[in-house]
C-alpha cells in the first residue's frame, strides 16, 4: 500500500466517523485534499431516489414470484438433480477418490461385519409394466411392511448412520412406474455393481432393485436412486449402500425407505409428504440423522460422516446427542461421538493468489488448519475449489481445497508439419520448440501433421517454446484418443472402459493384470468408421482422470458429441470461437467420479499452420506477450476487447508462406480472471540490483521508494509480494516480505563432523537448477537434497548471480 | 424483521418449503434493506433512471429465482446481490451501444431538500459530470468510486462485492479518485 493511499483512507475514515472535512483532512498533502474534497463531495451530493410507486410494486412482484416458486418447486422437485454442485467442481472428484479409497478400505471390513448377511438380493430386468397391475401389487408390499410405529409417526426422511439420523416432511411427486417396494438405478455410469451372494456383479441402467442389495460404484462411476414417491438417492464414485427397507404406500401417505450407506458420497432430494407416516432412513458406520431438509448430502470418511444441508433441515444425532442442520449448514460426526455443532458450509473456486496457513483464493482469505485436505498440489494463479466452514467471528476456514485447472499462463498449443532438427529440438510452423527428453514421441517422423503442447519460457526477455505433449494428429484416416477410466469388461475383441468400447487388436499392448474395477489409461486412434481401436491399455495409479480425443463435432453445445462420445463442458472450458458441425477439434477434460465426461478445452484442429498461445501482455506498443514480439499488423489483426498490459490474452498466428508468422487474433483469455488491478504472490527472487529486481517468471520490476520491504532481500530469496499496476500500466511493488532466505553456503573445508551431524538442521539454500542441462531456474531447496542436484550438474546459488553462473 | 440479519433472512427465504410466509417476508426485508442501494449503482453505470429502475427489478428477480441455489461462500448476501448487479449491467453494456446521454427521471422530484433551489442545480450540474467522467475510467474503479462514495458502503463491503483484498479496494480508491480529480480539473478548471 502507498502511503498516500493509506492516509487517504485513513482521513476517509475520520470524515466517515463524523468529523468535518476541515478537521479530518488535518495534515494531508495538497494533492490529496482534492481527492478527499472530490470524495466529500460524492459522498454529500444528492443522488436520484426510485420512484416510489416503481419500488412498491416491484416489491409486491418479487413476493409474488417467490410465492410461485415456492409452489412450483413442490411440483418440479423430480427434475432436481442433487449432483448439479458436484459436477462443477471438476477437481473435488480427485479428493473424493484420494478420500474414499482410504474410507472404502477401513469401511469395508468394518461393513463386512455390521451388515447382515441375511439380505436377500431381488435384481430384476425393467418389465414393461401394467400400471394397474403395478399398484395392486404395490398395495401388497406396503401392508406387508407396514407398522404402527410407521403409523403414528409424521412422513419423515430419516438418514442413519452409526451416530445420525434426519427427517422431513413433504409433498410427493410419485413414479408410478415403481411399486411400493422397488426402486430404480437410472444414471449408471462407469461401474455400478451389486452384491448377489458374495460375488458382485455389473448392473445396467434401469435396473430394479428391492430391499436388501449391495450396491456400490467404482471410480469414475455413479448412479441414481429413484424411489416411488419420487425421493431420489444418488450415489457418487466408490461408494458403497443398500436399501435395508423399502415399502411406499402413497394411497395411505405412508413411506419407509432406509438405506445403509457404508462409504463414498450420496446426495439426497427426498419428496416431502403432507400428511403420511414412515420415514426414509439411511444408516453409515459413523452416524444417524433425521432429515427434516429435502437436500442434503453425506460423506462417508474414515471415523467420520459430513452432512451438509442444502435446504430445509437437518436433525443429525450420534452417541445420544442431536444437532439442527439447517440449510447452509454442515456438521461433523466423529465415530462413537456427539456430532459437532453446526457451522455455515461454503463453497466455491477461484484463483490463487497467496498460500501459507492462510491461503488467498478469489481474492479471499481463508484459515486453513492440520487437517485441511489439498489436493493436486495447487500453486499461485491456479484455480481451485473449495470447501470449508465459517468461525463464530466469520472467518472463513478451509477443510478442502482441490486443483481445478492449472494457471494458464505462458502456455502454447500449435499444430503443423514437424520438421525433426535433432532429438530435443523441432520445428514446427518454422517456429523452434524444445523437445525435453521426457516427452513421449512416439513414432512421429519428418513431415508429420503434429499437435504440440507446451509451456513459453521468457528468459532474457526472449520466449522460448517448450513441449510439454507432442502428438500425431493424423495417421491415414484416424485420430488420436486418450483417456482414463475404469475397467467396465474385458473382452477378445473389445473392451469397455468408462462407457467407451474399445476395441483392441494383435498390436494392442495392455496390462494382463487389469480387471473390472481397475482404472485404466488408454490410447489410440479413433477410426474411419468411428470405432475406437486401443494401441495401449495400462493400470492407472494417479487420482486424477483424464481424456483427450480428437474428432469431428456431431453435435455442438449444449448437448455436445465429438467422435460419437457424449461429454459435457465445464463453465470455465476454453472453447474455440466459431466452431461448427463437421469441424475437427481436440476435446481434453477429466472424467468426475460419476462418470461424467467434463471437456475443460474444444480446439480447433483443421488448420494446421496454426500457432495458438495464451500468455500474459508484456507491452502493447510493440506487442509483446510472455517475452514474444508479435506481428501485429494493423487491418489484419483482430484485437477483440480492451486488452491492457498484464493482462492473459489468447494469440493465434497464422505462418505465411514466407515462414513468417502473422497474428490474426489477440483477445481477452476468458473463463480465468486474471486481475488487472493486484495480486499478492508468492515467489523466488532471481535477482536484485539496488533499483530492480527481477522475480522468476517477471521482466525486471523497478523498486521504487513507496515499495516496503521486510526483511533482507537476496538472490534466491522467497519472498510475498503485492504486484500492481500503475496508471500507466508500469508494474508496481507494493511490499515485499521476505518469507525464507537461502543461507550462505558452507565454507570450504568444512569436516563431516561438524557440517553434517546427520540432523541436517542447516536449512536451505538458493541452487541454480539445470534440468537436463536447458532452461537453469533458481530453486531453493534443503542442504540434504545438495548432494543429489550437485549430481546433475546444479550449482550453488542463484542462476546469473554469485557461484552459480 | 430488521433486526434480523442478512443470513438469517436468507436462511428463511430458502427455508421456504417449511414456512412459505416468513420466506415471502424475508425476501420482502431483503428488498427494503438493499433496493435503493442497488438502484443507485446500476444508475451510475448505465446513466439512464428508467433502465436502471428495470434492471433493479432483474436483480431482485434473480435473487428470488437464485436463492435455492444460492450457497454462502463467505461472501457477504450484500455482495451476492452487487455481482448480480454488476452482471446484469455488463450484459446491458454488452447488447446496447454505448449510453452518452445521462437519463434522470423527469417526473420524479426526489430531493430531500427543497429549501435551496440553487443547491440543487450545483448538485445536479456536478451529478451529471460526475457520471459522465466516470464512464472515462476503467469499469473497476468506476465500481470503487460508486460503492464507496456514492453508496457509501465500507471498504470492506467493497472488497467483499468486487472479490478483491482490502488493500487493493485502498490502492484503487486511491487512484481512481485521483484520475477523476485530474478529469475534473481538466474539463471543467475546477479544482476540488
Amino acid at each position: 500500500m502507498s502511503k498516500q493511499a493509506k492516509r487517504l483512507q485513513e482521513t476517509l475514515e475520520r470524515l466517515e466517523a463524523g468529523e468535518s472535512l476541515e478537521t479530518s483532512q488535518g495534515s494531508l498533502p495538497v494533492e490529496e485534499l482534492s481527492s478527499l474534497s472530490l470524495a466529500s463531495r460524492l459522498r454529500a451530493a444528492a443522488w436520484p431516489q426510485r420512484n416510489p410507486q416503481t419500488a412498491q410494486k416491484q416489491r409486491e412482484h418479487i413476493t409474488a414470484l417467490y410465492s410461485q416458486e415456492v409452489e412450483m418447486a413442490s411440483k418440479n422437485r423430480l427434475r432436481l438433480s442433487l449432483f448439479n454442485d458436484w459436477r462443477l467442481p471438476a477437481a473435488v472428484s480427485a479428493a473424493v477418490i484420494v478420500l474414499l479409497i482410504c474410507g472404502l478400505m477401513t469401511i469395508i471390513g468394518l461393513g463386512a461385519v455390521w451388515v447382515s448377511t441375511s439380505r436377500q438380493v431381488s435384481l430384476l430386468p425393467l418389465p414393461k409394466m401394467d400400471i394397474s397391475k403395478q399398484i395392486e401389487k404395490d398395495e401388497t408390499s406396503e401392508a406387508a411392511v407396514e407398522s404402527p410405529e410407521d403409523v403414528a409417526e409424521p412422513p419423515e426422511l430419516i438418514l442413519e448412520t452409526p451416530e445420525s439420523a434426519a427427517e422431513q416432511t413433504t409433498t410427493l411427486a410419485p413414479n408410478e412406474m415403481l411399486a411400493g417396494n422397488e426402486a430404480l438405478l437410472t444414471n449408471v455410469q462407469g461401474l455400478v455393481e451389486i452384491r448377489m451372494n458374495e460375488s458382485w456383479q455389473a448392473v445396467s441402467d434401469e435396473t430394479i432393485l428391492t430391499a436388501g442389495p449391495d450396491l456400490r460404484t467404482g471410480r469414475f462411476s455413479g448412479a441414481t436412486l429413484s424411489f416411488k414417491d419420487g425421493s431420489l438417492a444418488q450415489i457418487g464414485s466408490n461408494s458403497e449402500i443398500m436399501i435395508t427397507a423399502l415399502d411406499v404406500d402413497l394411497s395411505n401417505h405412508k413411506r419407509v425407505i432406509r438405506l445403509v450407506q457404508l462409504s463414498g458420497e450420496s446426495s439426497h432430494d427426498v419428496v416431502p409428504l403432507e400428511t403420511a407416516s414412515g420415514s426414509y432412513q439411511v444408516e453409515t458406520p459413523s452416524a444417524q440423522g433425521r432429515v427434516k431438509g429435502t437436500q442434503f448430502h453425506i460423506r462417508v470418511l474414515p471415523e467420520q460422516t459430513v452432512w451438509v444441508v442444502d435446504d430445509g433441515a437437518v436433525e443429525v444425532s450420534g452417541a445420544g446427542s442431536t444437532e439442527r442442520v439447517n440449510a447452509g449448514e454442515m456438521t461433523r460426526v466423529m465415530m462413537d461421538e456427539a456430532p459437532d455443532h453446526p457451522v455455515d458450509f461454503i463453497t466455491g473456486q477461484g484463483e490463487i493468489t497467496a498460500i501459507g496457513e492462510s491461503w488467498v483464493i478469489g481474492g479471499q482469505s481463508f484459515l486453513t488448519h492440520a487437517h485441511t485436505i489439498i489436493i493436486g498440489n495447487p500453486q499461485v494463479g491456479d484455480l481451485v475449489f473449495y470447501e470449508g466452514h465459517l468461525l463464530d467471528n466469520d472467518d472463513p476456514v478451509a477443510d478442502l481445497i482441490a486443483l481445478v485447472r492449472r494457471n494458464p499462463a505462458n502456455t502454447f498449443t500449435l499444430t503443423g508439419v514437424v520438421e525433426i532438427k535433432s532429438g530435443t529440438l523441432w520445428t514446427v510452423n518454422n517456429k523452434d520448440i524444445i523437445i525435453p527428453p521426457e516427452v513421449d514421441k512416439g513414432d512421429i517422423v519428418d513431415g508429420d501433421l503434429v499437435w504440440v503442447k507446451g509451456i513459453v519460457i521468457v528468459e532474457n526477455e526472449a520466449a522460448i517454446f517448450q513441449a510439454e505433449e507432442v502428438r500425431r494428429i493424423e495417421d491415414e484416416n484416424a485420430t488420436p484418443f486418450e483417456f482414463t477410466g475404469v475397467v467396465q469388461k474385458r473382452g477378445n475383441e473389445s473392451w469397455v472402459i468408462s462407457s467407451i468400447t474399445v476395441m483392441i487388436n494383435i498390436n494392442t499392448v495392455y496390462d494382463e493384470s487389469l480387471k473390472v474395477g481397475d482404472a485404466a489409461q488408454v490410447q489410440g486412434w479413433i477410426q474411419k468408421d468411428g470405432t475406437w481401436l486401443a494401441s495401449s491399455i495400462q493400470r492407472f495409479l494417479d487420482q486424477d482422470s483424464a481424456f483427450e480425443f480428437f474428432g469431428l463435432i456431431d453435435s455442438l453445445g449444449p448437448d455436445w458429441e465429438v467422435a460419437g462420445i457424449r461429454f459435457e463442458v465445464a463453465e470455465w472450458a476454453v472453447i474455440d470461437t466459431g466452431l461448427a458441425v463437421g469441424d475437427r477439434v481436440r476435446v481434453a477434460g477429466q472424467i468426475l467420479p460419476n462418470g461424467t465426461w467434463l471437456a475443460h478445452e474444444i480446439q480447433r484442429y483443421d488448420e494446421p499452420l496454426m500457432t495458438i498461445f495464451v500468455g500474459k501482455v508484456f507491452s502493447i506498443d510493440p506487442w509483446v506477450v510472455s517475452g514474444l514480439e508479435l506481428n501485429v499488423v494493423e487491418g489484419e489483426t483482430i484485437i477483440e476487447g480492451n486488452i491492457d498490459v498484464g493482462m492473459l490474452v489468447r494469440v493465434e498466428m497464422q505462418l505465411l508462406p514466407d515462414g513468417t508468422q502473422i497474428v490474426v487474433r489477440i483477445s481477452p483469455f476468458e473463463g480465468f480472471n486474471w486481475e488487472l488491478a493486484c495480486q499478492s504472490v508468492v515467489v523466488t527472487v532471481t535477482s536484485i540490483d539496488g533499483d530492480q529486481i527481477v522475480l522468476e517468471g517477471w521482466p525486471a520490476i523497478p523498486l521504487r521508494d513507496e515499495t516496503q520491504i521486510e526483511g533482507e532481500i537476496r538472490p534466491g530469496s522467497l519472498v510475498k509480494t503485492m504486484i500492481c499496476y500503475d496508471d500507466e500500466m508500469n508494474v508496481v511493488l507494493v511490499y515485499i516480505i521476505v518469507l525464507e532466505n537461502p543461507e550462505i553456503p558452507p565454507p570450504d573445508g568444512c569436516d563431516d563432523d561438524d557440517c553434517d551431524d546427520g540432523d541436517d538442521n542447516r536449512g536451505k539454500v538458493a541452487v541454480c537448477h539445470k534440468p537436463h542441462g536447458k532452461n537453469p531456474h533458481t530453486i531453493v531447496i534443503s542442504w540434504s537434497a545438495w548432494p543429489a542436484h550437485q549430481a546433475h550438474g546444479d550449482t550453488l546459488g542463484p542462476c546469473g548471480n554469485g557461484p552459480g553462473k | 424483521l430488521q433486526n434480523i440479519s442478512d443470513a438469517e433472512l436468507v436462511k428463511r427465504a430458502r427455508n421456504r418449503q417449511n414456512d412459505p410466509i416468513a420466506g415471502a417476508e424475508a425476501v420482502g426485508e431483503l428488498y427494503d434493506r438493499y433496493h435503493e442501494s442497488i438502484f443507485r449503482y446500476i444508475w451510475a453505470r448505465v446513466s439512464d433512471y428508467q433502465l436502471a429502475e428495470d434492471l433493479t427489478g432483474d436483480v431482485f428477480t434473480r435473487m428470488v429465482t437464485n436463492l435455492p441455489r444460492y450457497r454462502y461462500t463467505g461472501t457477504p448476501f450484500q455482495a451476492w446481490l452487487y455481482r448480480i448487479a454488476r452482471n446484469l449491467v455488463i450484459d446491458n453494456h454488452r447488447k446496447a451501444s454505448t449510453r452518452n446521454e445521462l437519463l434522470l427521471d423527469p417526473e420524479v422530484n426526489n430531493r430531500v431538500d427543497e429549501q435551496n433551489p440553487a443547491q440543487i442545480a450545483e448538485d445536479q450540474i456536478f451529478i451529471e459530470e460526475v457520471i459522465a467522467m466516470l464512464k472515462g475510467l476503467k469499469p473497476y474503479k468506476q465500481d470503487v468510486i460508486i460503492l464507496r462514495f456514492i453508496i457509501g458502503l465500507s471498504l470492506k463491503e467493497v472488497s467483499k462485492i468486487l472479490g478483491k483484498t482490502i488493500g487493493s479496494v485502498k490502492v484503487t480508491q486511491h487512484r481512481a479518485l485521483k484520475e477523476l480529480r485530474t478529469i475534473f480539473e481538466l474539463k471543467t478548471g475546477e479544482d476540488r
